[in-house]
């Protein structure tokens, strides 16, 4: 079941996107209306992150498009706030917390002007929405996971966006972390914002969504909660893979086949 | 004393050749020491010695173009040299199955094995000029000329003013490629003008420290630099610092004594810096060690103060003065380490000693309260929201007695009240 909508804050057109020439997300195709918190749902190597980093351009896409206030990418950039999986940095870089989300203000501005006093305070602001403003001055390498992570949501807030796009941000997080987290969320929500969060948990992601998309390589459902929390498609999200898309995808790989004819 | 007159002359400018050597050095040292922070921080410092050993044919052609040693040429050959081989490791790595790491190292010897061979040619042309060519190798400071410092100055000045204009560039690419790319950041046009960075510092460098010590001079005061600052912008002044008093240090020690080559001295001066800063930075072994000295200290002089207000607790006269057979009787502690513990507490003015009789002072009183005080404090909260054992929560308060803070002390003082005894029903000490 996929509800597709009028007017969305973000579309996906038949987005495929290949590691390797092998395809790992197949024909995305979805729409979200605006100031939804979105969960993004689906076992171990749905495509979760890929999803995420495909519509934020950060890897190629095979074939398809994603739109984002109707409007590419490019044009929107600064409406749009991106949270890394806290994995993918080195935390012994030599930077401190507010240092951190002080590069968030530079979404907006140009990399070659200097923070002006109302970007410190948005910054200064972000830090103190995430219950981190006493480490302000702390070296990142001295937070634990969940600090990590609300330090990088910090940063996303500074960015001051529409719509949130958050890889896995309670992952490896501490409850204190958790619960300041989705505070955070459910305020941004309130601001009329859209968020899209990659989600491992499926019985609090009932709490938190209101929007569910369901991925297994291919989008199983997407809808309000209320409408596709079903047995049905839980099962066909987690009850194995489609081994006929498995076998194609390897067929595609070895003959390195493009994925598109033109 | 010769040293101090050398020392003066040194630094006096008065000779040229040195003053060239010397203002040579530090440009190129200060440059690859800046350098050598993005290059750490991007990882991939193992291209360093790519570009440095493909400069070698580039050099070489330059001379054969040229025909003589001028600076123009020789780094242009290098330069040129050094962006083919950053696009051959780029190019193997991503149209083959080979690793970065194996392209790094396949290019690297690819490029510098037709450098030696060119070198070869060269040296068997019969062109006299091109005596002292194979200085590359190892470097030579003091074949510095006055035509060199142009070339260098014009290198350095483009570094410096690449880095500070890019600062937030680097900063943010490196720190977290996904999220720079998402505002908009162009990775690769970063990614380019590191190693253009590289390029350019290597190919001013080798001239001095040598092809094969020329990653030490980029990578060294980095890595040493990380060791003092969490600051990204301290952590390259200090480390172009760092490169700069090793330049000095190198062409010092070699114009001292005539046989010592400058480029490998310069290393081992920042190699030197390197271990200083893992020994002794706030980061270091020896620090780590200090502060586990300062802990068993504290602890000591924390425990005989405590038995020293205990026997006058038992007796309910706490500044009564004591032998030390009464501590010992009172609790066990080997004799020097008691010993030890008193002189601590004398130093500090909790103790005073009369004759061979100890007693507390009133400073000392206070602090044997708070610290026992705190123990208490600690076994009751442990029982009360940890749910352990009366009889389990001894050991744990023993070292928590150590190191609770006024701040946390006031907050459990908060929350458990101000109860009269702990769990082994002792009284807890307040100040009056």
């Amino acid at each position: 079941m996929i509800k597709q909508v009028k007017n969305p804050i973000v579309e996906v057109h038949d987005l495929t996107v290949a590691y390797d020439n092998k395809p790992v997300l197949w024909n995305a195709d979805f729409s979200i209306p605006k100031g939804k918190m979105v969960g993004i749902v689906g076992p171990n190597g749905a495509g979760k992150s890929t999803l995420l980093k495909a519509i934020m351009g950060l890897i190629p896409i095979a074939s398809g498009f994603s739109k984002i206030l109707n409007e590419n990418l490019k044009q929107v950039r600064h409406k749009v706030a991106y949270v890394p999986q806290k994995e993918s940095v080195d935390w012994d870089f030599p930077t401190t917390v507010l240092d951190v989300v002080e590069m968030g203000r530079y979404g907006k501005k140009s990399l070659f002007k200097r923070l002006n006093r109302e970007d410190k305070q948005i910054a200064v602001e972000a830090l103190k929405k995430v219950k981190m403003l006493d480490f302000a001055d702390r070296h990142i390498s001295e937070l634990s996971g969940g600090q990590q992570q609300r330090v990088f949501i910090a940063r996303a807030l500074a960015q001051e966006a529409e719509i949130y796009f958050m890889d896995e941000p309670f992952s490896g997080v501490d409850m204190a972390s958790e619960k300041a987290i989705v505070d955070i969320l459910l305020q941004l929500q309130e601001d009329g914002k859209t968020i899209f969060v990659v989600h491992h948990d499926l019985q609090s992601a009932m709490d938190y969504f209101d929007w569910m998309i369901f991925l297994n390589t291919r989008i199983v459902a997407s809808g309000p909660l209320s409408e596709v929390f079903t047995t049905e498609i839980l099962q066909n999200t987690y009850g194995g893979n489609l081994s006929m898309l498995e076998q194609i995808g390897q067929i595609y790989k070895e003959k390195q086949f493009p994925i598109r004819e033109s | 004393m010769d040293f101090w007159k050398d020392l003066i002359y040194f630094f006096s400018f008065q000779d040229t050749n040195i003053t060239n050597v010397l203002f040579g050095t530090i440009m190129l040292g200060f440059t690859c020491g800046i350098v050598g922070v993005l290059v750490v921080l991007n990882k991939k410092a193992l291209i360093v010695d790519a570009v440095s050993h493909s400069i070698l044919p580039g050099i070489c052609i330059g001379f054969m173009l040229s025909g003589v040693k001028s600076p123009v040429y020789l780094i242009s050959g290098g330069i040129i040299a050094g962006i083919i081989a950053v696009y051959l490791v780029d190019w193997i790595s991503k149209t083959s199955r080979i690793k970065k790491d194996a392209a790094i190292a396949i290019t690297l010897s690819v490029m510098f094995s037709v450098g030696v061979i060119f070198l070869n040619i060269i040296q068997h042309s019969g062109n006299g000029n091109q005596s002292g060519l194979s200085d590359f190798l190892f470097g030579k400071a003091a074949t510095i000329v006055r035509n060199d410092l142009y070339v260098f100055g014009t290198m350095s000045a483009l570094v410096l003013t690449i880095i500070p204009l890019f600062y937030q560039h680097f900063k943010i690419a490196l720190f977290d490629p996904e999220f720079s790319k998402t505002i908009g950041l162009n990775r690769q046009f970063i990614q380019g003008l590191i190693s253009g960075l590289i390029i350019i510092s290597t190919a001013i460098g080798i001239q001095t420290v040598g092809i094969i010590l020329m990653s030490a001079l980029i990578i060294t005061p980095a890595s040493s630099a990380f060791f003092w600052t969490k600051n990204f912008k301290k952590s390259i002044l200090i480390s172009g610092l760092f490169a700069t008093l090793s330049s000095i240090a190198g062409v010092f020690i070699s114009y001292l004594s005539p046989d010592m080559p400058t480029g490998p001295w310069i290393i081992v001066s920042l190699s030197s810096i390197a271990i200083f800063s893992a020994f002794f930075s706030p980061k270091g072994l020896f620090t780590k060690h200090i502060k586990a000295s300062k802990n068993t200290k504290k602890m000591l002089s924390d425990n005989v103060l405590k038995n020293l207000y205990k026997i006058g607790e038992k007796e309910a006269e706490t500044t009564k003065a004591r032998t030390i057979e009464e501590i010992l009787n009172y609790r066990f502690t080997p004799l020097n380490e008691l010993k030890t513990g008193l002189r601590l507490l004398k130093t500090k003015g909790l103790a005073i000693k009369a004759g061979s009789l100890w007693m507390l002072t009133e400073k000392g009183i206070s602090e044997a309260k708070r610290i026992i005080r705190i123990h208490r404090l600690w076994e009751l909260y442990m029982q009360k929201f940890m749910q352990i054992q009366s009889d389990h929560v001894h050991e744990s308060a023993e070292t928590i007695e150590h190191i609770m803070t006024p701040q946390l002390e006031a907050e459990l003082l908060k929350l458990m009240g101000k109860p009269v005894n702990d769990p082994h029903q002792q009284n807890i000490p307040y100040e009056d």
